[in-house]
């Protein structure tokens, strides 16, 4: 019905009113029959369909590619070809409105991100996202509250203390802001004295010892409250043109605010966390700085940063962390003669949420510590555990001492993996092989790394043995499939690990290793099968978008499921996306079973 | 043509229309005894002032093409009618939600029929109780026309009452059970329901129900 058309629904969403007069106008209602051919290959499309009711399988020769169900539409691409290239066939009673051609060019003529959202494929549908989600960027950090942003400790002294000791505490406490209190009024009142009142100080003539702060202190103060906007905060300070308010809750002190600090956080929050880590002097000044990581992911997250931009500046961050971490607890000689390094997804810098801590501690071949290295380890895992990583449930970390070895001996151990070839061995390998160095001799490292890819050169039967992991858990889409075709998304949840991520990050790692490409990253693991010839460039961008549409959809679930008081977990309950999400699901389950199928020729792994 | 080579069905049909053409007292419209575009009908509902089609008028009037299983929305017909003597009660605009001030924008009955005409041609009509509509429309048209619409009929409730008839097992099909009422209709088929008492919407649903009901009947 033209009256109830669903404009919330994307693509249609992003249309204007004139636009969506438009749409009311050229649209029609189909029936069809349970089993009645929509769309046949060859035919020339004349509508776009966008389901009300039923759904609909689209067919590649005997395949079924993807499913589509109330307010997804099809088939975009054929309308844009001129050509219809799938069978598209009612598999359910289908109640669908149909959307004349002419119309639909009109659209994408007038709308670009309509048009992308339609038809383009996928990277252009995911850049199209984002560009409608930059809009609000700036908007939703200046949402923030202000005790997101980093107050700084308020620091009091008395208003007969002279300028010269006042002088003496900003040098020592490193800071730019004193509060002043002066108990001699009634009430006693509460003034700012900055490092600009040391001028007029100066100027007054008065020798500063003999000088009190009081004369000097603006007892004016302008507060805002914790819970107020960021925006707000700018504002106030704006409209009386200081460069810092006091945060106060009631008549309750708990910081300052400095304009610098808002801008930056504004800009680069990511800074000041990097301040905190490099700063902390012991474990617990650490622990701040490790909840503030995930604070800043879920602000990036809302604000509608680009996930592999977070997933940098989180890698780094951890890394940092963990750093600085092992070189409070172990110490120097242990830190010079060993390499610290982190693994699996957090080595690949694919990590957002904090997971199982996946860590290992290279030794230098023929090194007598002197301390006890096992308690140091216990330690270390110990205090990321107080960090909020999880122990590794396969006791994949320093503590447990298969993962804390000389080189050598370390280099026996993946020998082991590689010739024993059982499912934990080769598990064990593969989350190996994502390492990347954080602390200590990285050379040490890189010396395991060489003797693994030595071992594996030309070893075809333990390579598909390596690469057949990628259909350990079935076919995502033939699982989609008959999800979506029993309708019965209520209950439902799909494990977007299983179906999706893994076998992606470890097909590229399989590859990765077929070819001795040393990078740890996918994207970078992918680029540079790409640049050797290994694998189809449009392939390569698909499988990277739909890699960061997974990490970008693992995130958003799991910070409500943080929010809502629940650990992060792979489960996405998919009644629960919007039709977009939904959309972009099947396409990205679509591009990884392309990926397998390569995979499968390429390691010939019908023959396992 | 002469009317002997034809079956005694066809000749009938064949002579009744000859002698409404006869009566017709606006030739203008002998369009509407042409032989109707395969496969389309148009479906139809009206909106009116109350239930008495003596006393009652018409206020709104939705109309869509239906072309093989498409229902042509893109070519829907709506119409706002401004009723000649009743005023509109308050149970009414309860009903249709269009208040005086609405229906005063609208046209006048006759321009509203001349156009409902020109929209239906000569395809089949398809309703849901349309003898009520039909009414309605006919009280309308007789003055112009000197008879009602012409065009053979198709009541989607009496569709239905078959279909369910043939499903029910022959003990329990003189219980008079089947539930006719429109929204329990859409429900049982299947279909989507939009807000109802929009006459486009009915008209829409109803046309709906037809083409489910015809796919039911040929499988």
């Amino acid at each position: 019905m033209p009256s109830a058309f669903n404009f919330s629904a994307s693509p249609f969403d992003c249309l204007t009113p004139d636009e969506q007069l438009l749409v009311q106008d050229s649209v029609d209602i189909a029936y069809f029959p349970q089993g009645a051919t929509i769309l046949a290959p060859g035919a020339q499309p004349t509508h776009l369909f966008v389901i009300i009711k039923g759904f609909v399988q689209q067919f590649d020769g005997n395949d079924v590619v993807t499913t589509y169900g109330p307010e997804d539409c099809f088939d975009g691409r054929g309308l844009m070809a001129g050509k219809v290239s799938s069978r598209f066939v009612a598999a359910e009673e289908v109640v669908a409105y149909q959307l004349a051609r002419q119309a639909v060019s009109d659209l994408i003529a007038g709308n670009v991100t309509f048009g992308a959202l339609l038809f383009s494929d996928l990277s252009n549908k995911l850049s199209a996202l984002s560009e409608r989600q930059s809009r609000h960027e700036l908007q939703s950090l200046t949402m923030a509250r202000v005790d997101e942003a980093f107050v700084r400790t308020p620091h009091f002294v008395d208003a007969d203390t002279s300028i010269l000791d006042v002088t003496r505490q900003f040098h020592s406490l490193r800071t730019a802001t004193l509060l002043v209190r002066d108990s001699q009024v009634s009430p006693p009142a509460l003034g700012i004295f900055t490092l600009t009142g040391l001028q007029r100080a100066i100027l007054d003539g008065t020798p500063l010892d003999r000088l009190a702060v009081r004369g000097l202190t603006n007892f004016s103060l302008i507060k805002v409250r914790p819970s107020d906007q960021l925006g707000d905060a700018l504002a106030v300070m704006i409209k009386h043109k200081v460069h810092r308010v006091v945060v106060a809750e009631g008549e309750h002190i708990t910081g300052v605010l400095e304009a610098l600090d808002l801008f930056s956080f504004l800009s680069n929050h990511s800074y000041l966390i990097n301040v905190q880590i490099l700063e902390a002097r012991d474990v617990p000044a650490l622990q701040e700085a490790a909840g503030q990581i995930t604070r800043l992911i879920s602000l990036l997250q809302r604000s509608g940063t680009h996930i592999n931009m977070i997933a940098r500046l989180v890698q780094e961050l951890n890394a940092k962390l963990f750093e600085r971490a092992w070189q409070l607890i172990a110490p120097p000689d242990l830190v010079a003669n060993s390499c610290l390094f982190v693994m699996g997804s957090e080595g690949r810098g694919e990590q957002l949420l904090k997971t199982d801590q996946d860590n290992g501690l290279v030794l230098r071949d023929g090194y007598e510590p002197a301390c006890d290295v096992a308690a140091v380890c216990r330690q270390f895992s110990a205090a990321l555990a107080d960090f909020g990583y999880p122990p590794c449930p396969g006791n994949i970390m320093v503590s447990n001492p298969q993962w804390c070895q000389s080189v050598t001996d370390f280099s026996q151990t993946a020998r082991l993996w590689l010739m024993a070839a059982t499912t934990d061995g080769l598990m064990a390998l593969a989350i190996f092989l994502d390492a990347h160095a954080v602390c200590g001799d990285r050379t040490l490292l890189d010396k395991v790394r060489a003797a693994v890819y030595d071992m594996t050169a030309d070893n075809d039967a333990m390579l598909a043995r390596f690469a057949s992991a990628v259909n350990a858990f079935g076919n995502s889409s033939a699982w989609w499939n008959r999800l979506l075709f029993r309708g019965d998304q209520g209950k439902e949840a799909l494990d977007i690990k299983k179906a999706g991520t893994f076998p992606l990050v470890h097909g590229i790692r399989s590859l990765a290793l077929a070819h001795h490409v040393s990078a740890t990253s996918t994207v970078e693991r992918a680029q540079a099968l790409v640049a050797a010839g290994r694998l189809p460039e449009k392939l390569a961008n698909d499988l990277i978008d739909s890699l960061h549409f997974f990490m970008g959809l693992k995130l958003k679930v799991g910070l409500q499921q943080l929010e809502t008081g629940h650990a992060a977990s792979d489960e996405i309950a998919l009644d629960k996306l919007s039709s977009l999400d939904r959309d972009l699901l099947k396409d990205t389950l679509g591009v990884v079973k392309q990926f397998k199928a390569l995979l499968n020729q390429r390691f010939h792994l019908e023959a396992m | 043509m002469t009317a002997s080579r034809l079956p005694p069905k066809r000749w009938f049909a064949a002579l009744k229309r000859e002698w409404l053409l006869y009566h017709l007292g606006d030739p203008r419209f002998r369009f509407m005894w042409d032989p109707a575009p395969e496969n389309e009908w148009v479906a139809l509902d009206c909106e009116t002032t109350g239930l008495n089609v003596r006393t009652d008028d018409i206020i709104a009037i939705g109309a869509v093409r239906i072309r093989g299983n498409r229902i042509m929305t893109s070519e829907r017909l709506e119409l706002l009618v401004r009723p000649e003597k009743r005023r509109l009660t308050a149970e009414s605009v309860r009903v249709h939600r269009l208040r005086e001030q609405d229906v005063a924008q609208g046209i006048s009955a006759d321009e509203a029929m001349m156009k409902l005409m020109y929209f239906i041609g000569s395809r089949p009509l398809v309703g849901y109780y349309l003898e009520f509509d039909l009414a309605m429309i006919n009280r309308v048209l007789f003055p112009m026309l000197g008879m009602g619409l012409p065009q053979p009929k198709i009541e989607v409730s009496s569709l239905y009452y078959d279909y369910k008839f043939h499903q029910l097992p022959h003990h329990a099909r003189d219980s008079g059970s089947i539930d006719l009422r429109f929204e329990s209709l859409m429900k049982d088929l299947n279909l989507p329901l939009w807000s109802a008492h929009d006459a486009l919407n009915d008209a829409i649903m109803a046309a709906l129900a037809f083409l489910k009901l015809r796919q039911l009947r040929a499988g």
